[in-house]
């Protein structure tokens, strides 16, 4: 993940050009929050992963230059602002708890009428965070199970084999 | 999704993983993209104030350490300044020097000492005649 790429936008970013920034955020943004907001259920959580991903990166700029891929490396920094702000939130009781009202309350806005599709949101909800993670990843990410791999610090194979697990579980939940 | 390398799935794991991915896509809330870049311009900012400021500290640590060491190398060297116990010497009637200088006042009787101090540190160097302009190779049009 670390050597260099023939991607202009890493060698921007390293030398702290604001118009870089932007450009990393037009072109990772929306699928870094939807990733943030599958593994964290929570709007908020998921924009402050967001923000905490750019903010890491502009800490370590000087690493960017020589990053390879640069898709798994923010995803991985996504990653880490998740598991950070779901240890905050599993700290404070509290917020843990009207993270869980604003969730189911996001989840009721969010019925169109569709049985099937709320059943699916609740199914998702109830997966344990590594799986929920992962499939995060791969449908809101939009990664492939090489960056899944990258990110998760594991093998091609762990990582679809993750995946596939992950669904099969979602499936169960589902079909009972 | 981007088409992987992966290995196909059963038919019901393939038709769950359509139905996410068909979900209708959230969307980041309005004035996401401001914040997000305020708070990484103004990190941006911050390091920037850093840099400058370990340079700045740097810069002056080392001017520090400079004059440190000038001040520390100029009160350990012996200049040969302190002249008065030699110019008391001298002026002694009977000594050399106050006998082939008669009538100097005991200031131009210091600066002497001093003279004559700086030239016992002089190192020799071998002497190298000079030759007259003009003596040496005679001119081209000379020998015609």
């Amino acid at each position: 993940m670390t050597e260099p790429s023939a991607d202009p936008l890493p060698l921007g970013l390293a030398a702290g050009r604001e118009e870089a920034f932007e450009a990393l955020y037009d072109r990772y943004a929306a699928r870094l929050y939807r990733a943030a907001l599958g593994m964290l259920g929570r709007s908020a959580d998921a924009e402050d992963a967001v923000g905490e991903v750019f903010v890491a990166m502009v800490r370590s700029r000087e690493k960017l230059a020589g990053v390879r891929d640069l898709t798994s490396y923010v995803f991985a920094a996504l990653r880490h602002a998740a598991v950070r702000c779901a240890s905050r939130r599993a700290r404070a009781g509290q917020a843990l708890r009207a993270a869980a009202a604003e969730a189911a309350g996001q989840a009721k806005r969010a019925d169109c009428g569709d049985p099937r599709a709320d059943r699916l949101d609740e199914a998702l909800r109830a997966l344990p965070a590594e799986q929920r993670e992962v499939i995060a990843l791969k449908v809101d990410g939009e990664l492939t199970f090489a960056e899944i791999g990258e990110v998760l610090g594991v093998s091609v194979n762990t990582a679809a084999s993750r995946y596939r697990y992950a669904l099969e579980s979602l499936r169960r939940r589902l079909v009972r | 999704m981007k088409p992987t390398d992966e290995q196909p799935l059963p038919p019901e794991l393939a038709q769950l993983e359509r139905e996410l991915a068909g979900r209708r896509r959230a969307e980041a809330p309005a004035g996401m993209r401001t914040r997000v870049l305020a708070g990484a311009r103004a990190e941006l900012g911050a390091r920037r104030r850093m840099a400058w400021w370990s340079f700045a500290a740097s810069a002056a640590a080392a001017a520090v350490l400079v004059a440190n060491l000038s001040i520390s190398v100029t009160l350990t060297t012996d200049y040969g300044l302190h002249v008065d116990g030699a110019v008391a010497a001298v002026a002694r009637p009977g000594c050399g020097e106050s006998d082939a200088l008669p009538g100097l006042s005991e200031r131009d009787l210091e600066r002497h000492v001093m003279v004559a101090r700086a030239a016992r540190m002089l190192a020799r160097s071998p002497h190298r005649p000079v030759r007259p302009v003009g003596g040496g190779r005679r001119g081209a049009g000379q020998g015609e």
